[in-house]
């Protein structure tokens, strides 16, 4: 826009029709009317971008609204809960893949396999044992990061089966001579895929390089009792699920004991800590067996700190977004937690 | 006075009227056709259908089956099990009679009936059935162990209370505390009846009991300790109760502030069992331990210190770092 003061001096040169607006000049209804145009153009400018930067955020990652990254605001506390899948009996370990298209459930009633279900809880396929001869007891899952293989421990076969991401049953992991005889039952894999065992056999922590050489062992000497799972987080820290201590044990990156949280009343204790999981966002889930709950603690940037308690969800008995006795918890990329719901024969899905 | 008028001209190659009116239009569209869109995709791509619940699956299996043998009662007792846990009173009622026409002196339909009834408010029906129970059941052979026979009287002793008869109710809840003298909701009750008798002292015994088996995250038999206390003039129990109630909603220090000065009291023991929670609430195991063996070292069995020793991993044998009661 631009202003003209007339001048009467102006006026003077002026044309006789002059005192009337040229055709192209605007009037103040004009440029109110003008204004309230840009003001609504800028206004659904705005808004046309918010939703083409979220429409281009969501098909890109995936991920609810709660956790679309404004700065200022932190992921929301606790998640809700979101729906079930059932068919399985007594589900105690789950591992999903990142997309969330795959959940493979291990089930200690019914039919001894590793059921593998689709996003939407169908059953895709039955992984077993091709050991037909002795009675298996799948407990714990993971999925290895690097391969996409599933590796499924066998209670009474004291094995680690490994199968294709399709179920194809590949081979049974080989320990190390000077572990013969172990008893492996948690599995879990660092983010650069390295293997993690718990083994009831010596109350110990194994670390696998990914050509399934022993890196360390931790706790051989009697401190663990019944050590359910093992967690190693972006910062190298190690967390195990003390089970029958009622204790969460962190180490530091070199093995250092950091410290632990115990068994207790107070929030973020524990009561027998089992399946553990940590998310793409830095939070450790406990599962609280006998509390029939997941604490949700976020781990440190301080590498020598403990996990900060952030809440818990869940509680016991038989509804919605209620547990009993549940056992493993595992995270895709898309905020999504699956809960193994054991006595309530269900696999619990949570979301942000 | 300067005789100037203003007027405004459109800046060379600024949109028309038109041209705003269009891009209005396309953003509209934009909007209008991509927030459903984007939301149609983000509903479709979280959403799973679970299809029914745990009690809803629980409902159609019994359905079915008492649509196949729908004369046998044990089978329409499940569904009205399941119905109940559904959340559906009216169909659970309603099968439950179906089974009392059948059978009028079905123990497990009476009680199930009873607390639909109670729970739906239908008082005078709860307590017809929950005596019709007690006609049944108290003379039998099992009666002094019989689970159903003391929520029979449980029923009766809250329909009392609810219905403001504290004396009724101290009598059917001292039947139902006979069969399980363990029952903390029971021996709650118990005492609001007697602090409403006025029997105050009884009324302590019992809440007592009550916190006893359940000392830590339930406030109500604190709050009516602290009345029944209230009743007796005691103010150290007062103090005490309140402590408790303090604790037990999460103000750890209000909790501390009112049972640290009744130490060395008459309520020495109550309260460092009540600071030695607060402590546990705090995640401080060794403050914790050591209030618990400051009791043990008056009363070497006391057994609420003994357990909360356990509970904070410190052998009772243990040094005290702190000074003796």
């Amino acid at each position: 826009m631009t202003d003209i003061a007339l001048t009467p001096d102006l006026d003077q040169s002026l044309p006789a029709d002059a005192g009337t607006a040229p055709p192209d000049a605007l009037g103040p209804e004009d440029r109110r009317r003008r204004r309230r145009r840009l003001a609504i153009l800028a206004v659904l400018s705005v808004l046309a971008v918010v939703l083409l930067v979220f429409s281009g955020w969501y098909l890109l990652f995936r991920k609810p609204i709660s956790l679309l990254p404004i700065p200022g605001f932190d992921l929301p506390p606790m998640p809700g809960y979101s729906y079930s899948l059932y068919g399985m009996g007594q589900p105690t370990g789950i591992a999903v893949t990142p997309d969330g298209s795959r959940i493979y459930v291990t089930q200690t009633s019914g039919e001894d396999a590793v059921l593998m279900l689709d996003g939407q809880g169908q059953v895709m396929a039955a992984l077993q044992s091709p050991d037909t001869t002795t009675d298996h007891v799948f407990v714990y899952i993971a999925i290895n990061p690097l391969t996409a293989e599933v590796y499924v421990s066998d209670r009474p076969a004291a094995d680690v089966l490994v199968f294709a991401a399709d179920g194809t049953f590949l081979r049974t992991f080989e320990p190390p001579a000077s572990l013969v005889g172990w008893q492996p039952l948690g599995l879990n894999f660092t983010p650069d895929g390295h293997l993690l065992v718990t083994d009831l056999g010596a109350n110990a922590v194994y670390e696998f390089d990914t050509a399934g050489q022993l890196l360390r062992t931790i706790g051989s000497n009697g401190m663990f009792n019944y050590p359910n799972a093992a967690a190693e987080d972006a910062l190298g820290r190690l967390y195990v699920s003390d089970s029958n201590n009622g204790r969460l044990v962190v180490f530091g990156r070199t093995g250092e004991l950091l410290g632990v949280i115990r068994r207790g009343p107070a929030a973020g204790d524990l009561g027998m800590p089992r399946g553990l999981e940590i998310d793409d966002q830095g939070r450790l889930y406990v599962v609280d067996n006998t509390d029939h709950s997941i604490k949700v603690y976020r781990t440190s940037a301080d590498p020598v700190a403990l996990p900060e308690f952030l809440g818990s969800f869940g509680e016991p008995g038989i509804g919605e977004g209620m547990f009993r006795f549940p056992n493993a918890v595992a995270t895709d990329t898309r905020g999504r937690l699956y809960v193994a719901d054991w006595n309530n024969d269900r696999v619990q899905v949570w979301t942000y | 006075m300067s005789n100037t008028k203003t007027i405004r001209l459109e800046r060379p190659g600024a949109p028309t009227d038109k041209t705003l009116n269009r891009l209005i239009g396309v953003l509209i569209a934009i909007i209008a056709i991509g927030l459903p869109a984007i939301g149609v995709i983000y509903y479709l791509d979280r959403h799973v259908d679970a299809g029914p619940s745990i009690t809803g699956r629980a409902v159609i299996t019994a359905e079915e089956a008492v649509r196949q043998y729908p004369n046998q009662l044990e089978t329409r007792v499940v569904l009205a099990q399941a119905y109940a846990a559904d959340d559906r009173p009216a169909d659970a009622i309603a099968q439950y009679t179906i089974i009392l026409g059948a059978e009028p002196v079905n123990t497990t339909a009476l009680l199930g009936r009873g607390d639909l009834y109670r729970k739906t408010g239908q008082l005078g029906a709860a307590a017809s059935d929950y005596q019709a129970l007690i006609d049944v059941a108290r003379d039998t052979e099992m009666a002094n162990i019989d689970r159903a026979l003391q929520s029979a009287y449980y029923g009766l002793g809250l329909i009392a209370m609810t219905q403001g008869r504290p004396d009724d109710a101290a009598t059917q809840l001292a039947n139902s505390l006979r069969i399980d003298r363990t029952d903390a909701d029971a021996l709650d009750l118990m005492g609001q009846a007697l602090i409403a008798i006025g029997d105050y002292e009884t009324a302590v015994e019992a809440l007592r009991d009550a916190v006893a088996f359940v000392p830590t995250g339930w406030v109500d038999p604190y709050t009516h300790l602290a009345q029944a206390y209230e009743g007796l003039a005691d103010q150290g129990g007062v103090a005490y109760a309140n402590g408790m109630v303090a604790l037990n909603d999460g103000r750890l220090d209000d909790a501390d502030a009112a049972l640290q000065p009744l130490v060395g009291g008459s309520h020495s023991r109550d309260a460092l069992i009540g600071l030695g929670l607060t402590a546990e609430q705090r995640g401080d195991a060794a403050a914790a331990a050591d209030f618990y063996r400051r009791v043990l070292a008056v009363v070497p069995d006391d057994f609420a210190a003994l357990s909360g020793l356990s509970r904070v991993g410190v052998p009772a044998t243990a040094p005290l770092s702190g000074s003796t009661p």
